[in-house]
């Protein structure tokens, strides 16, 4: 049931970015994907194919909850926030990540004299 | 954590469907909106924004799509989808879905039927507590008798204990009431030991069941009374189910009994082909002479294995105490040779029923299987017409981005809403083809009651079959569908994919064709063979002769009585009007009971491997057949008499003994000289050492089955060889059900000892035995003329669907001048190629599987070349038929609108 996600993002990290975004403050979708676009200075531009299907994902999976609130340009748009098991999940993710970033890291730099 | 919030979401979004659609239609609006606001604060015009939005945000059903499909719920709400896209696209095309459904009916049910019947027989396990340690006592080249089975009981250490019951029996039973007593004959009784239920684990539904109480000595069940537990089934019947029937008495034949308990409704004891409607406690109701002599043969024993034991180290250790106990009883001298089998008994235990029916019905099975596939075919090549029909739509959604597995899928559950509605069809012609599947067995009498209720495995199997059906005749026409050349079928253009297609249609109808003639081939040997069977001379003739069965339950077995209750019946039913003659006889013709008895034959000089022993005064015995019949026996069933006399009055009680021997007897024991008044000793009557003279010999003839070689047989009157009565044969002009009546009450008025069991004509109670070989021989006649009726669809459908695709071509042909018969000759051609190749395949079938009909064919070989022959003309002929009318419609296109549609 998986859809596929033409996606320019490391497959299995949305979710990760999309909570990490969220762990700063609540926001709505389209901020969202404006943040990340410009956090990662233009690297990942997300559309909306793949983030609504993320955020009915987290939500269904209790990691963020959501309320319809006004935006800035007082408009009624629906806010997304995390949940505390949201917050303790991406800290696991984010322990996780690191821990393979280093070590796939450490092997692509390997160098035949260090073994 | 996670499954659980998935599910409750799930669960929300399909209740609250409306709510959760609009709230993303919301947000994605909103979405739009932020996006074109920041659009405009960067400088574009609203509108320009706004487009702008919507361009970047692509396809606002893709997102949507791809939103709903992230829960369970959206799989769920698909297949709901596809199931009335199914109905609403079945519902258009009526005729197609009939065909299809009816097809698929008959094979799911003809499956689900034979299944059914399966099941009952072999599968369905006995409602008992632990059924998987009970097991049945088996022992090889010998038999338990009843004072064998108390000693094997006390002796073993690896059961916790063993029961044996006898084979159900017909009684006459009397239900006393305020008014007249009711009398009901021919109600089946087994009779158990008193640890059956308890053994078995059964408890009662009311009162209680037997204890070692309720146990008497043999034959006091008349003289002392004694107790009867009641089948379910009886006690709604009769009593309907009153729970005051407990401590009411009821007499069963002479004994009266005290009704103690009945049984719960799904226990219908544990030999599977009889349905008793009471049971007895064995040991009263024994004869005397069955239940203490040491060499009756009994009944059958179950055993419930101590927990920890396995069936290997019971075998063993049963075997091992067997062996002993033959040789303590000294009545044979290689007791190393007899060994004891345990059989698995949860599913309860063989009355004959498995014995007699399994081949048959796995050969039916096997026949009801093929009729599915055929059936198959059938449907498969309609759904590939019907997909080259939809071609247009097809090609529409995959162009507007449909994927190719998501089209394939509802064509599958297309294919699958077929054979479930097929199945549900099923399942009524399953219902009444169990009922003609029974009634085939017993050839119109309940000698096999089989419990066919459905059951859970019954259930499970209709789904599975029906759920691989539906598959295996859709996903090669579904894959086939969706295989469009996109350009070409919005273009319109008809003729893409058509060769690949039509070569997979002729490849069904082949098969068709090969399975038709297989069925076809199957049954002409049966009909073939019963025919011989009939055939050739029985040594007898069944016209204008009627049979009754007979119960003949004696008040005294005194050789007198015995014999004075034959003579007394067979003289007033020779009174009856109507009655040419008559005759009654210890063994019905053409029964399953066998009287065989050793004789003597001063002269002979017997051979050292045929003597069965020697006599108290040492004289070589041989084992030969007999029957003590009244006088008119041979007149009645028209045996030839070819020397001497037949019995009559003269050979009454008293006068010198007389026998009347077969052709075979004659020719064997008194070589080619006249055997009439010459003699021989019998066993029969051990008071009397009185010799027999043979007065007639007759002609040889079948006795109890049609494939049986003749053995030496004597006929002896019954006055001089009293026994109990069995059967009469009456030869009369009237039809049966004109004399039935008159005859019953003169056997009434005779004696209250003997009871009716059933009447027949002398040619049905013959088929009777052939039960087997008729049930093969009707389902794979009636099957062979469906799957033919079916092939022939299949085979017309391609060459009409052909036909009407080269409308066109066939115009040109005859416009540049092909004649008609050119045209019939190019269609037939095409057709002879397709039947031929299955014809080919269908012989080849046949030639490697008749051979397992080897058993039920009489007089000609699996491969008889003259039946093959002409299963092979007939499917030709009607591939013919077939494929005339398509050929004639070719052959009359009218070049001028072939030419102008083109």
């Amino acid at each position: 049931m998986a859809p596929e996600q033409p996606s320019a993002i490391v497959q299995g990290t949305l979710d990760m970015l999309i909570l990490k975004t969220l762990a700063l403050e609540p926001m709505h979708g389209y901020g969202i994907g404006v943040r990340l676009e410009q956090i990662s200075r233009g690297v990942f531009q997300v559309n909306a194919g793949t983030l609504f299907p993320a955020f009915r994902r987290l939500e269904r999976d209790g990691l963020i909850k959501a309320e319809w609130r006004a935006t800035e340009n007082n408009r009624r748009a629906k806010y997304y926030a995390l949940t505390a098991q949201g917050r303790s999940h991406l800290k696991r993710t984010t322990r996780d990540w690191e821990a393979q970033t280093a070590a796939i890291a450490r092997i692509m730099q390997a160098t035949i004299g260090e073994l | 954590m996670g499954l659980f919030s998935r599910t409750i979401g799930g669960l929300r979004a399909l209740v609250r469907r409306p709510r959760v659609e609009q709230e993303l239609d919301e947000e994605l609006r909103a979405y739009l909106e932020s996006a074109a606001d920041q659009k405009i604060a960067a400088g574009l015009s609203p509108d320009q924004a706004a487009r702008a939005a919507r361009v970047e945000l692509g396809s606002l059903a893709a997102v949507k799509d791809a939103t709903r499909d992230v829960g369970w719920e959206s799989g769920f709400e698909t297949l709901l989808r596809d199931v009335r896209y199914a109905w609403r696209s079945l519902r258009t095309d009526p005729g197609f879905a009939a065909v299809a459904v009816l097809s698929l009916a008959l094979g799911i049910g003809a499956n689900t039927a034979v299944f059914s019947v399966l099941n009952a027989l072999l599968l369905r396990t006995m409602p008992v507590s632990d059924p998987a340690s009970l097991v049945e006592l088996r022992p090889r080249g010998m038999f338990i008798s009843f004072p064998m089975y108390l000693d094997l009981r006390a002796a073993q250490q690896v059961f916790t204990d063993v029961t044996a019951t006898q084979r159900e029996r017909l009684f006459r039973l009397t239900i006393p009431s305020s008014g007249a007593a009711i009398e009901i004959d021919n109600v089946p009784i087994s009779a158990v030991t008193t640890n059956f239920f308890a053994v078995l684990g059964v408890n009662p539904a009311i009162g209680r069941l037997f204890t070692p109480g309720d146990d008497g000595p043999a034959e006091s069940a008349e003289s002392n009374g004694s107790v009867i537990v009641l089948s379910d089934a009886f006690w709604a019947r009769q009593f309907g189910r009153d729970p005051d029937v407990i401590g009411r008495t009821v007499r069963v034949g002479r004994s009266t009994c005290r009704i103690i308990g009945v049984a719960p409704p799904a226990f219908t004891g544990a030999r599977v082909g009889e349905r008793p409607d009471a049971w007895v406690p064995l040991a009263p109701f024994a004869q005397k002479n069955g239940a203490e002599s040491r060499r009756g043969t009994f009944s059958a024993e179950i055993a419930r294995l101590r927990p920890g034991v396995s069936v290997q180290q019971a075998e063993l250790a049963m075997t091992t105490l067997f062996q002993q106990l033959l040789r303590s009883e000294g009545i044979i001298d290689n007791a190393s040779t007899r060994w004891m089998r345990l059989t698995p008994a949860g599913a309860g235990i063989d009355s004959g029923a498995r014995l007699t029916y399994s081949v048959p019905l796995a050969i039916v099975m096997a026949i009801t299987i093929l009729v599915l596939l055929i059936a198959c075919a059938n449907v498969a090549n309609l759904l590939i017409a019907r997909g080259a029909a939809r071609q247009g739509e097809l090609g529409v959604r995959l162009a507007i981005g449909c994927g190719r597995s998501r089209l394939i899928r509802q064509l599958l559950t297309e294919s699958l809403v077929l054979s479930a509605l097929g199945a549900c069809a099923g399942v009524g012609v399953a219902y009444w083809g169990t009922a003609a599947l029974l009634q085939l067995m017993n050839g119109g009498d309940a000698t096999v009651r089989l419990d066919v209720s459905p059951d859970l495995r019954v259930l499970l199997f209709v789904i599975a079959v029906s759920v691989i059906t539906g598959i295996s005749f859709g996903l090669v026409p579904a894959r086939r569908a969706t295989n469009v050349d996109l350009v070409a079928s919005i273009q319109g253009a008809r003729r893409s994919g058509g060769v690949s297609r039509q070569r997979l249609s002729r490849t069904l109808v082949a098969g068709q064709v090969a399975l038709s003639l297989l069925l076809a081939i199957v049954a002409g040997l049966l009909v073939t063979s019963v025919r011989n069977l009939h055939g050739f001379a029985w040594g007898f003739r069944p016209e204008h002769v009627a049979v009754f069965a007979l119960q003949h339950n004696p008040v005294s077995r005194e050789p007198d009585a015995l014999a004075n209750a034959a003579n007394a019946i067979a003289h007033r039913v020779q009174a009856v009007p109507g009655v040419d003659s008559s005759s009654v006889s210890m063994v019905l013709l053409f029964s399953t009971a066998d009287q065989r008895t050793s004789i003597h034959i001063p002269g002979y000089l017997t051979p050292p491997g045929e003597s069965t022993g020697l006599d108290p005064s040492g004289r070589a015995l041989v084992l030969v057949r007999f029957n003590p019949v009244s006088p008119g026996f041979f007149e009645t069933v028209a045996m030839p008499l070819l020397a001497g006399r037949t019995f009559d009055d003269r050979d009454r009680r008293g006068a010198p003994r007389v026998a009347v021997i077969n052709q075979s007897m004659a020719r064997r024991y008194f070589g080619d000289q006249n055997a009439v008044g010459r003699t021989f000793f019998a066993q029969p009557e051990p008071r009397s050492q009185e010799s027999i003279e043979v007065i007639g010999v007759v002609g040889d003839s079948k006795y109890n089955n049609l494939r049986e070689d003749v053995m030496p047989m004597f006929y002896a009157p019954i006055a001089q060889f009293p026994r109990t009565m069995s059967g009469l044969h009456v030869r009369t002009q009237l039809p049966l059900a004109a004399i039935a009546p008159s005859i019953r009450r003169a056997i009434a008025d005779a004696t209250p000892d003997v009871m009716v069991l059933n009447v027949s004509a002398m040619a049905d109670h013959v088929d009777r035995t052939l039960s087997a070989e008729r049930l093969i021989m009707r389902l794979s006649t009636f099957f062979g003329a469906v799957a033919l009726l079916l092939a022939g669809i299949g085979l017309y459908g391609v060459l009409a669907y052909q036909v009407a695709r080269r409308t066109g071509e066939i115009g040109v042909r005859l416009a540049l001048g092909a004649t008609r018969r050119i045209i019939v000759r190019l269609v037939l051609h095409e057709t002879a190629a397709t039947v031929l190749s299955g014809v080919a395949l269908g012989l080849a079938l046949a030639l490697t599987t008749t051979r397992w009909l080897r058993a039920f064919l009489f007089g000609l070989s699996p491969t008889d070349a003259s039946t093959i022959a002409t299963a092979t003309v007939i499917l030709i002929a009607c591939s013919a038929l077939a494929s005339y009318i398509p050929a004639r419609r070719a052959a009359g296109v009218d070049p001028n609108v072939a030419l102008r549609e083109q």
